[in-house]
């Protein structure tokens, strides 16, 4: 059983290296595809290890996925918010660097939030029953005092006018029916092409890329980011429709004077302990707030032993996922060096296209392009990129509240 | 190009296209189709079914409606209050298909009894 298990964490992590790197390729449509083949699968693996694979899977992705959304600007809902630091830090020329922030983020979540475990695995159901009536409420409060918080009359206007249009446009895109994969669409052109569209207008020249330029950060403030991070993305993995991004705008008001630095082994952290959380709140109130845990709880289920088992096999695959990131990094970095970033934005942006046609048909494209529109405006009147996240957020909170 | 022009730009696009989202979200229908005829291909596709309530299981958050018409389907719908489900009644559903454990079912998004 047990090299059966480290096998399948192999496997999941190489198959965590695809849905991470690939745009588009999101770890639950892999997980759905094997919950879907699963009847066939288990004739030759037991459920143990098929669940183990898609954890191993989902772990990897958590890191893998910050490459092209450092290195191309491809950002998705889990990464968005790491977006502009990391393409910052891009035009800085320490991309890789980038990458190993939100890789130590990862590592040190994940530490904290297994030694937070057994103190969540009582809290979770109390905070849970307290807070599950107002739900809608408590997201709707927390929208305003983000907006509320902002600096000035102007941002908060702006900020308050961008939720709210990202939201009426998460509404309508989300509600025409027989469009699959409607999100892909929506959160490329509010997080990535609205990225490249700007940097290509701004006449961005990267400039070369040094794997071996690092930044020193004091102990305190690496220590600092991930508890915030792991906290964060403890609080919201409670909540229905909240996830990395709002975690992410929370660390951004509470713990203020981090840098980019510090908030992308923000980033990094709550992406992980957000996969990890799942595993506990599927545990302790039967709900799993992502597909892949869905279909793990689908295939075995989520006790004590299973939750101690897929606890360790996400430490196996984020210690070799830690690696196999850092490694491909520097092959990105030493590529992305040798090509003409005007010329990699365009075809980046072709490539989203193309995938939006073929994931979401054409009126994926009216959505991309809709979403791409909005994603500049938050560019160009400068206001938070969480605020975009209106488009998820908004449907929920009138969804508890109607 | 200008930050001024492309902002403008981006505004009158954002608005226009959030109108034709919504104009195409009103014209567009899922399509109606016979319980029968729902297979696994159908898996997270948007269907309109209709049919008469053979059975209603109320649980916690949400209502199993069983739907019959040459087939029985389930129908999975969140509890709002509003819908006063009985057997016999003539019902309309619109929602999303969903294999659960094997077994397809229809997550709603609006529901409408006619008779």
């Amino acid at each position: 059983m047990f090299p059966e298990i480290l096998l399948a964490v192999f496997v999941g992590c190489l198959l965590g290296v695809v849905t991470g790197l690939v745009p588009g390729v999101h770890i639950n449509l892999v997980a759905a595809i094997l919950l879907s083949a699963s009847p066939f699968l288990l004739q030759f693996i037991n459920p143990i290890t098929l669940a183990a694979l898609i954890v191993a899977m989902s772990i990897a992705h958590t890191f893998l996925d910050f490459i092209p959304s450092v290195y191309l600007g491809i950002a998705n809902e889990d990464t968005a918010m790491g977006a502009l630091p990391g393409h910052k830090m891009l035009l800085s020329g320490m991309a890789h660097e980038a990458v190993k922030l939100t890789v130590i983020g990862g590592i040190l979540g994940l530490a904290t939030i297994i030694l937070a475990m057994p103190a969540a695995l009582f809290i979770v159901p109390g905070i849970y029953s307290g807070v599950e009536p107002m739900i809608g409420w408590i997201l709707l409060f927390f929208i305003l005092f983000l907006i509320l918080n902002e600096a000035d009359s102007n941002s908060k206007f702006w900020s308050f006018f961008i939720f709210m249009l990202s939201g009426v446009f998460g509404i309508f895109a989300l509600g025409i029916p027989n469009v699959p994969n409607a999100l892909f669409p929506m959160l490329a052109g509010l997080f990535g092409v609205s990225l490249l569209i700007n940097g290509l207008n701004s006449r961005i020249i990267l400039p070369e890329q040094d794997s071996e330029k690092e930044v020193r950060l004091p102990k305190k403030l690496v220590l600092k980011s991930s508890f915030a991070g792991a906290l964060a993305a403890s609080m919201v993995s409670i909540f229905p429709g909240l996830g990395p991004a709002q975690a992410a705008a929370l660390v951004e008001k509470f713990f203020r004077r981090m840098g980019d630095y510090g908030y992308l082994i923000v980033i990094g952290c709550i992406n992980t302990v957000s996969m990890v959380f799942a595993l506990i709140t599927t545990y302790t109130i039967g709900k799993a707030r992502n597909g892949s845990i869905v279909a793990v709880d689908e295939i075995t289920g989520i006790g004590i032993n299973e939750l101690a088992l897929f606890v360790a096999v996400s430490v196996i695959a984020a210690c070799f996922a830690a690696f196999l990131t850092l490694k491909i990094s520097r092959i990105f970095c030493r590529a992305i060096s040798r090509v003409n970033y005007r010329l990699l934005c365009v075809c980046v942006i072709c490539f989203v296209i193309i995938l939006t046609v073929v994931f979401s048909g054409f009126i994926g494209l009216l959505i991309l392009s809709v979403a791409t529109s909005i994603g500049m405006l938050s560019v160009l009147l400068k206001t938070p990129k969480s605020y975009s996240m209106g488009c998820l957020l908004l449907p929920v909170i009138l969804w508890f509240l109607m | 190009m200008e930050e001024k022009t492309l902002l403008k730009i981006a505004f009158i696009f954002s608005i226009v296209g959030v109108v034709a989202l919504f104009l195409v979200s009103e014209n567009i229908a899922p399509q109606e189709i016979k319980i029968s005829e729902i297979s696994c291909a159908d898996s997270g596709k948007d269907v309109k079914i209709h049919g008469r309530i053979a059975g209603v299981d109320e649980k916690e958050d949400i209502v199993v409606i069983s739907v019959a018409q040459e087939k029985i389907i389930k129908v999975v719908a969140f509890k709002d209050g509003k819908l006063n489900l009985q057997k016999g009644q003539v019902i309309e559903v619109e929602g999303e298909v969903r294999n659960y454990k094997g077994n397809l079912e229809i997550v709603a998004d609006k529901m409408k009894v006619e008779r």
